[in-house]
């Protein structure tokens, strides 16, 4: 007997896919919103947005995962400003019963949404690397390949670990 | 848990007034009573040699560090001319002044904040919450975490 459940696929950009279950995504500002530029941040998340009269720090998993390789890409074909960018709000909480936390996710489209069976389940890529500290899980997605299950409360309800930041 | 009690968590408390401390046009937010006094920046002297601060303020006979910050919070060797007062704050071991562009008081009431999220946190960042004044989000940061970051000279 297999088990199905609903899941969003976010383009992450850079061909990056990823997903995040069905209740964890509340939002998605389709325009690229007001984002503030916050100092001695992680790369990957200096920037922080104003919803629903909350501050919320806005992460860039492709500067996480490919970080300066794809900084030098972008530079040399001239790419970047032009590229609209939307924001995910995903939900998370840290403890069982606590109201619903919130983060942004810049991601290049609007996502799409699927069901999932447990047939589906695989390896999480190999490349970029650092999928197993921000994913749960992976399944395999007939259009884009192995998409990993993004570990929502860990990404935004976690200190980086010094490895992982660059300033 | 309401972002109050959050910042209680954290030690911080949100003051009756803040002062925003403007940095090449960035807006750093200080809680007002940690201010001891303002200098203009006339009055600062200009560090000779490699220093990790950009100058010397006198206060009860002795010098102080004053520290010039970009708007990235990156330390600057020297004063730009744009930089015209100097907030000195009193710690454990003395003072220390940071010069400003501009400074602005404006009421706590005026605004929300916010501890800094968990994943905005790094070892060393001064920045303690963010808080939203006017529709835009503010870096909030504190006397202690302001003088452990000049302890950690940091140069641009």
């Amino acid at each position: 007997m297999t088990t199905d459940c609903t899941a969003w696929v976010l383009n992450l950009g850079d061909g990056l896919w990823a997903a995040v279950g069905e209740f964890e995504l509340a939002h998605v500002i389709p325009y690229s919103p007001g984002l503030f530029e916050i100092p001695w941040c992680p790369l990957y998340c200096r920037q922080a947005l104003i919803w629903e009269d909350e501050v919320l720090p806005v992460v860039d998993l492709g500067e996480r995962l490919l970080g300066e390789v794809t900084r030098r890409g972008k530079a040399r074909a001239g790419v970047g400003a032009e590229i609209e960018t939307l924001v995910g709000i995903v939900a998370y909480s840290t403890r069982p019963g606590d109201a619903p936390k919130h983060g942004g996710l810049l991601m290049r489209e609007v996502p799409s949404r699927v069901r999932v069976s447990d047939r589906q389940a695989c390896a999480l890529p190999e490349h970029p690397e650092g999928w197993p500290s921000l994913a749960i899980a992976c399944f395999e997605d007939a259009r884009n390949g192995p998409i990993p299950i993004l570990d929502v409360a860990r990404l935004y309800a976690s200190t980086p670990a010094p490895a992982s930041i660059s300033l | 848990m309401s972002a109050e009690l959050e910042l209680a968590e954290h030690g911080l408390r949100k003051p009756a007034h803040f002062v925003a401390l403007t940095l090449d046009g960035f807006r750093l937010l200080l809680p007002q009573n940690e201010i001891h006094r303002l200098e203009p920046v006339e009055d600062i002297e200009p560090v000779e040699g490699d220093e990790t601060h950009a100058g010397w303020a006198t206060l009860n006979e002795k010098r102080w560090p004053v520290y010039c910050l970009s708007a990235n919070l990156r330390a600057m060797a020297a004063i730009p001319t744009s930089r015209r007062i100097c907030v000195l704050l009193e710690h454990a071991d003395g003072y220390f002044g940071l010069a400003c562009e501009e400074v602005v008081i404006l009421k706590g009431t005026q605004m929300r904040v916010f501890p800094l999220p968990a994943c905005m946190r790094t070892p060393g960042t001064p920045i303690r919450a963010l808080a939203i004044h006017q529709e835009r989000v503010l870096s909030v940061t504190c006397k202690a975490a302001l003088a452990a970051f000049g302890d950690g000279r940091t140069h641009a």
